[in-house]
């Protein structure tokens, strides 16, 4: 059974935004309007998030792509009152449309904030809705929704390979961000897996230890490695720095 | 009532739940169509049931014109990615790459040929096309190819053979729409390298990259191809990290990637860039002889090189201290292979040919003019037919001088073809006034543009995934390139592709082109690649040539690669910039700025690209004005704050967003907004920097120079929404738990 | 007599609580799939004249069963490829269909194995594991005019259980994403 996650390196990023877009495009994500912004009611499964550093003249700007973290040890699963949110035997974090009733409670205890309520009908123009994806369920008002590792995806390379009568290969499948991303920042692929991409990438970067995860003292095991960004005016020790 | 409904109740009344939930429906469909199964009459070719389909096809000429896949789901088009194959790309695409799909199904893409009501009100009445191709082409029969002038934008290579043959029988003028930076940049690269195809930085080799305000990461000639690249530059090679230098006034969204940004003098790059060669000349540190063509292109000598550009000069125009300048210098011979490359806000000052001429000149003196890790030069298209000629490529003075013609009635009919000249041209060019003044305007947008506003007639082209093309990419990826476009889905409305329109024009005035349609004519000019006998392309016969493109997605030649000449005459002096008003009245300078997903408004259409968050200011949906946070300080003004934005040419109204990395004493403002028209995503959001910038030129390019225009700001005490994304979830940004962790290279 | 009342209370009490639960219990048996009537077709397809008769295998129409998530209907020309030789004179079901083929007219038939909402079923899958089309749709082969009746319950208890019994998944995410 393949343990599923994903290595984002932050060298890489240029924070040019195909991630957002290419998820977007895959999962049915409803337009966010002017109005939505306002609100301060985007969805965004992945987002990118820009940290300032620093004061002008050495001012940085950091980009860093947030999905959802897939946490092993998920705080948003055990407070939903009706099991809509569960984790997967693959080490998915899902939501099962079905079965939300909109409480919110889980958002409220993701520390991250990926996942979004859909406090409005998603609109589309007519036309536009001969781009929705079939494989994705466009969720209706009053169900939250996240980012589940394009999981349609996963279960599509699955059944093919049941049906031509084999296992699923390495790095078979990947997620609309990972292809998009045009410098390869974004890998996905099967922890477990030794030959696959996200293993010996993250091997080889512990030995540079680079590996980091985002609020990782809160001991949830995210799946969704970082990479840290090489500065070259950083100050701090690259061995054992936090 | 669904499940989810029910639970709902069933958590208020046990009782209820049962009682309600009988009066339900299951789904919430159209009942008409719900529960039915249609059994088609036909299945169409593009039709597989359950399956999906992968087409590949290829990216717009503005976009790079490189390969893409395209997933077709029961006949519609779903998701636009990378061609795995193609070289460049290798399978990456971008977020307009991706919006494509939105152009194909936009609710405001005109269906079919309109004819205006009343001509400039904006509204149209359908025509047929029969009446619609008759009536263009008496138009045409009355004007004669003297009189008329064909506008588009950078048109497909295809589209390029297909408007030269048309040009051919009808004697009409054919003007090229581009924006001024690549203007600038093309000029650059001819006189520099002789060559009329861009050059493409080998970052993927590259140890060090110097730039001079180039959005190259970020929507400028070959995002994509230089984006993937910029990722093997920092981590593709175990141990080896490639350095990044910004020079530019602004951090930039591409800047923000930089390890050292530069912040300077808007259109100082080019003095920046002589004083490193002065530091290179005076240190020894390249061979004298690579000095000769340098100075040829930039007609200077050794003395004046030595004596009026030394960084301490410099340093006091630019913005720079001479120590700063020395370091670049270093910085270029130390990390080997270096490359250096330039454009946007350097392309758009009033030196802004002489900026990219001595800036990109650098590589000469670096001797990395087609070695591995530098500048490698593209070759010529493969095929003659494939080739944009160059001076159809009008600069802001042409434009004018076209545009007075027009006006004076010296040409009295004008196709415009996808290209916006009202809008993406500054107002005093006078293209509204002249195409109002035009006997007859025909468009072929597919979308109401500003242009298309005032026509007579539109016959809409079809959008780029349903049409036949060959794109040779610009800048390629060092070698001899074509993608194919092929439709990836059934015409989605009743448009008729622009190549398929000129086609029947010239057949109508009885001089028919050598092809019958935009398909036959892909197809002939791809049998021509297979007749030069080189290229991936192994086939037995034509057909099966055909069928392995159309499967590959195109044609390269790894061998046939670019070379470059001396540099060619005439000469491009160095010069200073120079800024539109008082120093004293205005006292800061305006730095307009592309964005980079909707660009200089092309795309502004495309509601993807409008929501996605600029990524610095993260702002979107509208325009802002970016002040530093100290001229920000001074002022008393706060994020959301309006302001009245006050140059010689205009004055306009628009929130502050507080950048803490603006430079004191320039604002910023984004391109892209400022529509009237182009439909419901894109008309009626902020302002169009054009308006405000006074139309200076380049005086030797004769191109506008939109950065080279002096501002000031008043507070008005209103403050407005910015719509943004940065506090849309809050952020956990502890001291000791940095969200980005950031580590010293460990080599 | 002394309870009566106590016993009278408890009795309306009970029936006033049995009036939902009867209800719960005959809403799900009338809207159980089986119990539903046959549902009219706009044309009565007899598939027991097809595959009976004729011997054509479930494939031959249903083309895309073994190899997509849809078993699809065949586009009408591939009906029309029998029959613009099979008289239709007399036949007003037949004249239906020639009707639809020469009008260009697609047939929109009434769905009658309705999953629940928001279920990805996908057919190659369970073909490709040995099952047989009758093992959900029945021996749709013996049904004749007017039409196909479902004849398996085929909401999510019996689509689990079948799971269970056959050591296939019952991840959420398996048939809901």
């Amino acid at each position: 059974m393949p343990r599923w996650g994903m290595v984002i390196d932050l060298d890489r990023c240029i924070g040019c935004g195909a991630c957002v877009v290419a998820c977007q495009a895959e999962n049915n994500v409803p337009i966010n309007t002017e109005d939505v912004y306002h609100q301060r009611r985007a969805i965004a499964w992945i987002r990118l998030e820009r940290y300032w550093e620093g004061e002008f003249p050495n001012v940085k700007a950091r980009y860093i792509p947030v999905p959802c973290m897939q946490c092993t040890n998920a705080p948003c699963e055990p407070v939903c009152p009706v099991y809509a949110t569960y984790h997967t035997t693959e080490g998915i974090n899902m939501q099962v449309y079905n079965r939300c009733i909109g409480t919110r409670y889980c958002s409220i205890n993701c520390h991250w904030h990926v996942r979004f309520f859909n406090f409005w009908e998603p609109k589309w123009p007519d036309s536009l809705k001969n781009q929705l994806n079939p494989d994705v369920t466009v969720r209706s008002r009053g169900v939250m929704e996240k980012c589940n590792f394009c999981v349609h995806r996963i279960v599509k390379a699955e059944q093919k390979a049941k049906v031509e009568g084999r296992a699923l290969r390495t790095d078979e499948v990947t997620t609309a961000c990972a292809q998009a991303c045009p410098t390869n920042a974004i890998v996905f692929g099967d922890l477990d897996d030794p030959n696959s991409a996200v293993s010996q990438l993250l091997a080889q970067a512990e030995k540079e230890h680079r590996v980091y995860r985002l609020l990782e003292d809160l001991g949830t095991d995210p799946k969704v490695y970082y990479l840290k960004k090489i500065d070259i005016e950083a100050t701090t020790a690259p061995a054992g720095a936090h | 009532m669904r499940r989810r409904d029910f639970l709902k109740v069933a958590a208020t009344s046990a009782t209820g739940a049962v009682l309600f939930a009988g009066c339900g429906r299951i789904g919430d469909g159209v009942p008409e169509t719900e529960f039915k199964i249609a059994q088609p009459v036909y299945t169409p070719n593009d039709w597989a049931f359950g399956r999906d389909a992968w087409f590949a096809t290829a990216a717009p000429p503005d976009q790079g014109g490189y390969g893409l896949i395209v997933r077709v789901f029961e006949g519609r088009a779903k998701k636009v990615d990378g061609n795995p194959d193609f070289p460049g790309v290798r399978g990456k695409s971008d977020a307009r790459a991706q919006a494509l799909v939105q152009e194909l199904y936009h609710p405001d893409r005109l269906a079919g040929p309109q004819r205006a009501t009343t001509r400039g009100s904006g509204q149209f009445q359908p025509i047929g096309w029969d009446s619609a191709l008759q009536q263009v082409a008496q138009i045409l029969r009355d004007a004669g190819g003297q009189r008329a002038v064909l506008i588009t934008t950078r048109p497909s290579s295809l589209q390029a053979a297909i408007i030269a043959a048309f040009q051919r029988v009808t004697g009409i003028r054919h003007a090229i729409l581009e924006p001024d930076e690549l203007v600038v940049l093309r000029s650059a690269v001819r006189r520099l390298f002789g060559v009329s195809t861009l050059p493409i930085p080998d970052l993927a080799n590259a140890s060090f990259l110097l730039n001079f305000g180039a959005e190259f990461l970020h929507g400028w000639i070959a995002p994509v191809q230089l984006a993937r690249a910029y990722g093997e530059f920092r981590q593709g090679r175990p141990g080896q990290r490639g350095l990044y230098y910004h020079v530019g006034p602004r951090l930039s969204a591409t800047a923000a990637n930089a390890d050292r940004w530069f912040p300077i003098v808007p259109g100082t790059e080019g003095l920046i860039a002589l004083a490193i060669a002065n530091v290179l000349l005076t240190e020894g540190a390249v061979p004298r002889d690579r000095f000769a063509p340098y100075f040829a292109a930039l007609g200077l000598d050794e003395a004046r090189l030595t004596n009026d550009y030394s960084p301490e000069r410099v340093a006091t125009t630019s913005g720079l201290t001479a120590e700063q300048i020395r370091e670049l210098a270093h910085a270029l011979v130390e990390h080997e292979p270096a490359v250096v490359i330039a454009g946007t806000n350097a392309a758009a000052s009033t030196n802004g040919l002489f900026n990219l001429v001595a800036t990109l000149g650098l590589n000469l003196l670096l001797d990395s003019l087609n070695q591995p890790g530098g500048l490698l030069l593209n070759p010529e298209p493969p095929l003659p037919e494939l080739r944009i000629a160059d001076d159809a490529i009008l600069t802001q003075r042409q434009w004018a001088e076209l545009f007075q013609q027009i006006q004076s009635g010296a040409i009295s009919t004008v196709l415009v073809y996808r290209a916006n000249p009202v809008y993406a041209l500054p107002p005093a060019t006078g293209a509204a006034e002249a195409l109002r003044a035009a006997q007859h305007v025909v468009s072929f947008s597919p979308f109401v543009d500003e242009t298309t506003q005032l026509a007579d007639i539109v016959l809409p082209d079809q959008a780029w995934l349903e049409q036949w093309g060959l794109e040779v990419p610009d800048p390629g990826p060092g070698f001899a390139a074509v993608a194919v476009r092929q439709p990836v889905v059934q015409p989605f409305v009743d448009a008729h592709a622009f190549g398929d329109v000129l086609i029947q024009l010239a057949t109508q005035l009885g001089q028919p082109l050598p092809w019958a349609s935009q398909e036959e004519a892909t197809k002939t000019l791809a049998l021509q690649l297979r007749r030069l006998g080189r290229g991936n392309i192994q086939a037995a016969d034509d057909k099966q040539f055909l069928v392995t493109l159309q499967a590959q997605g195109g044609w390269w030649d790894e061998q046939s690669r670019g070379s470059g000449t001396v540099p060619s005459s005439p000469v491009v002096q160095p010069r200073e910039p120079s800024f539109a008003g008082d120093s004293a009245q205005f006292p800061y300078l305006l730095v307009p700025y592309p964005l980079p997903a909707i660009g200089y408004g092309e795309l502004a259409h495309l509601p993807w690209l409008q929501a996605l968050p600029e990524p610095v200011s993260t702002n979107v949906w509208q325009s802002w004005v970016e002040v530093a946070q100290r001229t920000a300080d001074e002022l008393g003004l706060s994020t959301g704050d309006v302001v009245r934005l006050i140059t010689p040419q205009a004055t306009v109204e628009l929130p502050v967003y507080v950048n803490p990395a603006g430079q004191p004493g320039l604002v910023a403002i984004p391109f892209g907004q400022g529509h009237t028209a182009l439909g419901r995503y894109a008309e009626g959001r902020g302002v169009n920097p054009l308006t405000l910038a006074a139309p200076e030129n380049d005086g030797d390019a004769g191109t506008l120079a939109w950065c080279a225009t002096r501002c000031r700001i008043e507070k008005t005490g209103r403050r407005a929404r910015l719509a943004r994304f940065e506090g849309m979830v809050p952020a956990f940004q502890l001291e000791e738990f940095p969200i980005v962790r950031v580590m010293a290279p460990s080599a | 007599m002394r309870y009566i009342r106590l016993i009278l209370f408890v009795l309306v009490v009970l029936v006033v609580m049995a009036i939902p639960l009867a209800l719960v219990l005959a809403r799900t048996y009338f809207l159980s799939p089986t119990a539903q009537p046959v549902k009219a077709q706009p044309i009565q397809f007899p598939h027991s004249v097809h595959v009976q008769a004729l011997g054509l295998d479930c494939t031959y129409c249903h083309r895309n069963a073994t190899t997509s998530a849809q078993a699809t209907l065949p586009p009408l020309e591939l009906c029309m490829q029998c029959h613009k030789i099979v008289p239709t004179q007399g036949r007003p079901e037949l004249e239906k269909l020639v009707a639809a083929f020469q009008q260009d007219q697609p047939i929109l038939w009434n769905k009658v194995h309705q999953l629940p909402d928001h279920t990805h079923f996908v057919h190659s899958v369970h073909l490709s594991f040995g099952f047989q089309c009758s093992t959900c749709h029945g021996d749709v082969g013996a049904m004749g005019k007017p039409g196909v009746k479902q004849v398996r319950d085929l909401r999510m208890g019996d689509c689990i259980t079948c799971h269970q019994q056959n050591g296939a998944r019952t991840d959420c995410s398996v048939c809901h994403y």
